[in-house]
């Protein structure tokens, strides 16, 4: 249970004739350096999206603009959401536009287990641009892997919550011994405005958060082919479509919002996955188009408003490779991508950017000490056909850690590592029409980690201990500024920045009599992100806007045979909206709870029919994430899903 | 049971202090000598302010209006003016003007500016024969009763307007454009105020921004060309002949009276030249190209003249982010103190 990092030596022994699936997620298991959600955690918890569900991870902190669909994006031990990965089912998700992942728009539906790890080393067979960042976020979904039985299941969903929210899920899934098929739907629509009492001054500010609603569809076809010679061949496509209202910040004396964001996006991955004695290789490819119309009718200019469509295209090759000799595991890949943005108007930038990518590495294990030594290779190369260009990026990046597991008692391990990382700027940083900055330097950073897990008591209690600390200084890091006036911002590279802090994991289950079981855990982060750009600004070693020093969550679930409670509780500390930390820039803390109850009912062979109700934000809070973007109050969510195989 | 304390240490965690935020009203019997400054805070933050100096202390008392009124002012206020004894704050976001009581700071009245649910984006206020005039960036001038506190009627000019000035029984309107970049505006609007026509459009230059009328009754506006390769300029308009007279060749951003003199900023924001000039606009010549020293300011926001103490006030927003200063200047140009107010100070009112 509680064993070495990523790869296990059984996967591995078991991977041609089992599964490849060990391939593309985590071994179930704590280590202080990742941290998993399995199905049976998002089935508990009825998620909107994957940003709530991430928020049960300890060292993140999550930055929402509220409403389902809204954007919402991670920040992991300090670092801002440009510096995460994510990977989905082995294949890298990507925007050069925003640089982030819109976490709001990620279904959980058809996500089988979600890990954050910050070593990118739970598999060497990612794509090679996962693991050159600084943190890295795999999603799995079973549905899209080979489970080795000959079987056919299918889950539909459906659910019905507060401010007019209905959804209907529906997925299905054949697999023969060489052939797989599986496929899923989902709808969504909600009304999305909600009632908020806010403070304005000490006089409440009673409003209706308006221009809320929503509508999209995610889609998806997978077909994976097995070929005697221990090699899987495997598409899958995408598809998502979004219309939605954006409620912007409640601007007190003026509650009008016109803005809509329509978003369309399809994806088609490939791969083809061969193990070969000790040899294990994988090609992988992917194309992805994401377009983007924003729409303000009320703008104040003479053409009616504005209308504008951006259109992202991404494309990447690579393959990756695995070798093992004896106890050392040499690892690597190479990866080409290009990703284009185009503006609808014509006076925009139209920029293109190819990066190639090359990683080595080599895990070598000793006695109880275990070492993993990686570097890779970058090469940007911009172009812009209507502009000024930024400069081509060529880097090398180090990475080194060493482990120490399986101490008695406790089965204590622990490990300390160091990664230099960077991130480039994204399109809009660089191109944006006055905004952008085509001077940008990337953001660079070095981290550090020192963490120690434990399982103390033996197995009696099934305790689960974690607990890190790390440091990271961010250089270059890229801030908007307003330059020629308030409403005309500019990208700058004048931050650095010092993270420092711990996190602790502590979980915990037991079966107390038959039939009833219990479980527990906790998280906490104290993190500081400290402003260390200049020594004589105001705001010289103050908390960098939005990074709260204390966040914490604690989940407590008991269930009686097929019935179940759950709880959940968050908090976050006060935060600052911007860098300066006096009084008038407070955001304040905040904390919601989540409670729910469920019914599985075991019926005909297999099936499974379940019944969920939920209440979200408990205590019926005006919260904010972001200063005045406030969050929705109490809100109910019944679901009713059938599994059937 | 064991588990007690664990549960009373997880209710210690998770237990939740609810703050109110605390305010002091101050003694309005003390809102002498001194000045009013309106901070125009950050979009989308409801954070523009008040703040009061005290000349005779050098203290300093933030968030004066949200002490005085228990509510906030709103977001992004533009433009401070006082007329009768009234106080106008023009908040452009939230698209209200705040009237309140010079004396008390007591509020009188918040007349909405919005039009079919749209809002008109307030920016400047000016007033002429017992009426407020207000550049609305909607592409018009709503006058207000100064009695009443109600709009009475709109004038339509240009587009997004930005400032205006009197001279000769007419009202000249500077057109902006600004919000259709890059194909901004070029013009200001002469409005007739007997019958709130549009007389003509004077055609100036790009991106037509402040406008000050001299003691001859001359028309200056500056056009702000497109920050790059069209620089920021001053041009004169003759009010009679509703002509454009004069292109000056020196850059100019801003124009503010001291007397019957012109203070004239400039700011170049790729280069960071900046510059505080001292003009006769009688007799159009520079009196000073380095009246005051940029080297006082991170970022210049603003300058104004106070006739009863014969200082100049200069606004420093900092980077825009963090909290400004209002620093004192003698006529000579030397500096004299500095007080610290809030995010982004943009107009002050001068208390005898």
């Amino acid at each position: 249970m509680f064993c070495e990092l990523g790869f296990s030596q059984d996967s591995i022994k078991r991977l041609p004739e089992v599964s490849i699936s060990p391939i593309f997620k985590e071994q179930n298991q704590t280590n202080s350096q990742s941290q998993t959600i399995s199905s049976k955690q998002i089935e508990l918890l009825q998620p909107e999206d994957l940003g709530t569900l991430l928020q049960k991870t300890s060292g993140t902190s999550i930055k929402s603009y509220g409403g389902l669909g809204g954007l919402k994006t991670i920040s992991i031990r300090g670092l801002n959401s440009q510096h995460s990965t994510f990977v989905q089912d082995g294949f890298l998700l990507q925007n050069a536009q925003t640089g982030q992942v819109n976490l709001g728009q990620m279904i959980v539906d058809n996500i089988s287990e979600v890990s954050l790890n910050r070593i990118g080393r739970q598999s060497f067979l990612l794509p090679v641009s996962a693991y050159l960042k600084g943190n890295l976020i795999t999603v799995y979904n079973k549905n899209n892997q080979f489970e080795n039985k000959e079987f056919s299941s299918s889950n539909f969903k459906l659910g019905i919550g507060s401010f007019g929210q209905y959804e209907t899920y529906l997925s299905s899934k054949h697999e023969k011994k060489y052939f797989l098929i599986s496929s899923y739907v989902k709808f969504r629509r909600a009304d999305g405005d909600y009632n908020f009492k806010i403070n304005n001054g000490t006089l409440d500010y009673k409003g209706e958060r308006l221009n809320n609603d929503l509508k999209d569809k995610y889609g998806g076809v997978t077909l994976a082919y097995r070929l005697k010679n221990n090699a899987i061949l495997r598409t899958i496509s995408h598809f998502k479509e979004v219309e939605q209202g954006l409620p912007g910040a409640v601007i007190i004396y003026n509650p009008i919002a016109n803005q809509r964001l329509n978003t369309n996006q399809y994806t088609t991955q490939i791969d083809f996955t061969h193990f070969h004695k000790k040899l294990y290789y994988r090609f992988y490819s992917t194309y992805s188009k994401d377009k983007l119309n924003y729409v303000d009718p009320t703008f104040l200019n003479n053409s009616g408003g504005i209308n504008t469509t951006y259109t992202n295209d991404f494309f990447n090759i690579g393959v990756s490779f695995q070798r093992r000799f004896k106890t050392i595991t040499t690892y690597g890949g190479i990866e080409t991508k290009y990703n284009t943005l185009s503006f609808s108007n014509l006076n925009s930038n139209s920029p293109k950017r190819s990066s190639n990518f090359m990683l080595l590495g080599t895990n070598y294990k000793i006695g109880n000490f275990k070492f993993d030594v990686q570097v890779s290779g970058q090469g940007i190369l911009e172009s812009n056909n209507k502009g000024e260009k930024a400069k081509d990026v060529y880097r090398v990046n180090p990475y080194f850690s060493i482990e120490r597991v399986s101490l008695k008692p406790w089965k204590l391990s622990i490990n300390a590592w160091f990664r230099n990382s960077f991130r480039m700027p994204s399109f809009n940083e660089l191109y944006y029409n006055n905004i952008g900055n085509v001077d940008l330097k990337p953001e660079s950073v070095n981290q550090f980690s020192l963490g120690i897990s434990m399982l103390p008591f033996a197995n009696k209690l099934g305790i689960e201990m974690v607990v890190n600390t790390f440091y990271s200084e961010v250089d270059n890091q890229i801030l908007a500024l307003p330059t020629k006036n308030l409403f005309v911002w500019s990208m700058q590279n004048i931050g650095k920045v010092k993270n420092y802090g711990a996190e602790s994991r502590v979980s915990f289950s037991k079966q107390i009599k038959k039939d009833w079981k219990f479980n527990l855990s906790m998280n906490y982060t104290l993190q500081f992100a400290l402003d260390f750009s200049n020594s004589s600004s105001p705001t010289y070693k103050n908390q960098i806007a939005y990074m709260p020093k204390h966040t914490g969550n604690f989940d407590f679930g008991i269930s009686y045979k097929s019935l179940g409670f759950t709880s959940s509780i968050i908090r976050v500390s006060k935060r600052y909206s911007l860098n300066e930390n006096i009084v008038s820039n407070e955001v304040p803390e905040f904390v919601n709870i989540d409670l729910g109850l469920y019914l599985n009912h075991k019926m005909l062979k297999d099936n499974n029919l379940r019944v969920q109700f939920m209440v979200k934000n408990l205590i019926n809070e005006s919260y904010s994430y972001v200063r005045y973007f406030v969050m929705p109050g109490r809100n109910y969510l019944i679901t009713l899903s059938y599994a059937l195989q | 049971m064991r588990y007690n304390s664990l549960i009373v240490l997880i209710l210690l965690l998770f237990s939740c202090k609810k703050e109110k935020v605390k305010i002091e009203k101050i003694d309005t019997s003390l809102l002498t000598n001194g000045a009013l400054v309106l901070c125009e805070g950050l979009f989308q933050q409801n954070n523009s302010s008040l703040s009061w100096i005290n000349f005779q202390n050098s203290s300093v008392v933030n968030n004066v209006f949200l002490n005085q009124t228990s509510r906030v002012l709103g977001d992004t206020g533009n433009d401070m003016v006082e007329y009768g004894g009234k106080v106008y704050i023009v908040i452009n976001v939230s698209s209200t003007i705040e009237v309140l009581d010079k004396k008390t700071l007591t509020s009188l009245q918040q007349i909405d500016m919005k039009i079919n649910g749209v809002a008109k984006s307030p920016r400047k206020i000016k007033f002429y024969n017992g009426l407020g005039y207000v550049t609305c960036y909607d592409g018009y001038v709503d006058v207000i009763d100064t009695t009443s506190l109600s709009i009475i009627n709109r004038i339509k000019v240009g587009d997004n307007p930005e400032d205006l000035c009197f001279a000769n029984s007419k009202m000249y309107v500077s057109n902006s454009g600004g919000l259709n970049v890059p194909n901004v505006d070029s013009t200001i609007s002469v409005i007739d105020l007997v019958d709130y026509e549009e007389i003509k459009k004077i055609t100036v230059g790009k991106n037509p921004g402040g406008v000050l009328t001299d003691s001859d009754g001359d028309v200056y506006v500056i056009t702000r060309g497109n920050y790059g390769s069209i620089p920021s300029r001053m041009v004169k308009v003759n009010s009679i002949s509703d002509e454009m007279e004069e292109v000056f060749s020196f850059n100019a951003s801003s124009l503010n009276k001291m007397e019957d003199d012109f203070i004239i900023t400039y700011n170049d924001y790729n280069t960071q030249e900046s510059s505080i000039m001292l003009f006769d606009p009688t007799e159009d010549i520079v009196i000073s190209d380095d009246f005051i020293s940029t080297s006082h300011f991170s970022t210049l926001y603003g300058i104004y003249f106070n006739e009863k103490n014969q200082k100049i006030y200069a606004f420093d927003a900092m980077n825009y982010l963090n909290s400004g200063y209002v620093k004192v200047f003698n006529t000579s140009g030397n500096f004299e103190q500095s007080y610290p107010v809030g995010l982004n100070p943009n107009s002050i009112l001068f208390y005898e």
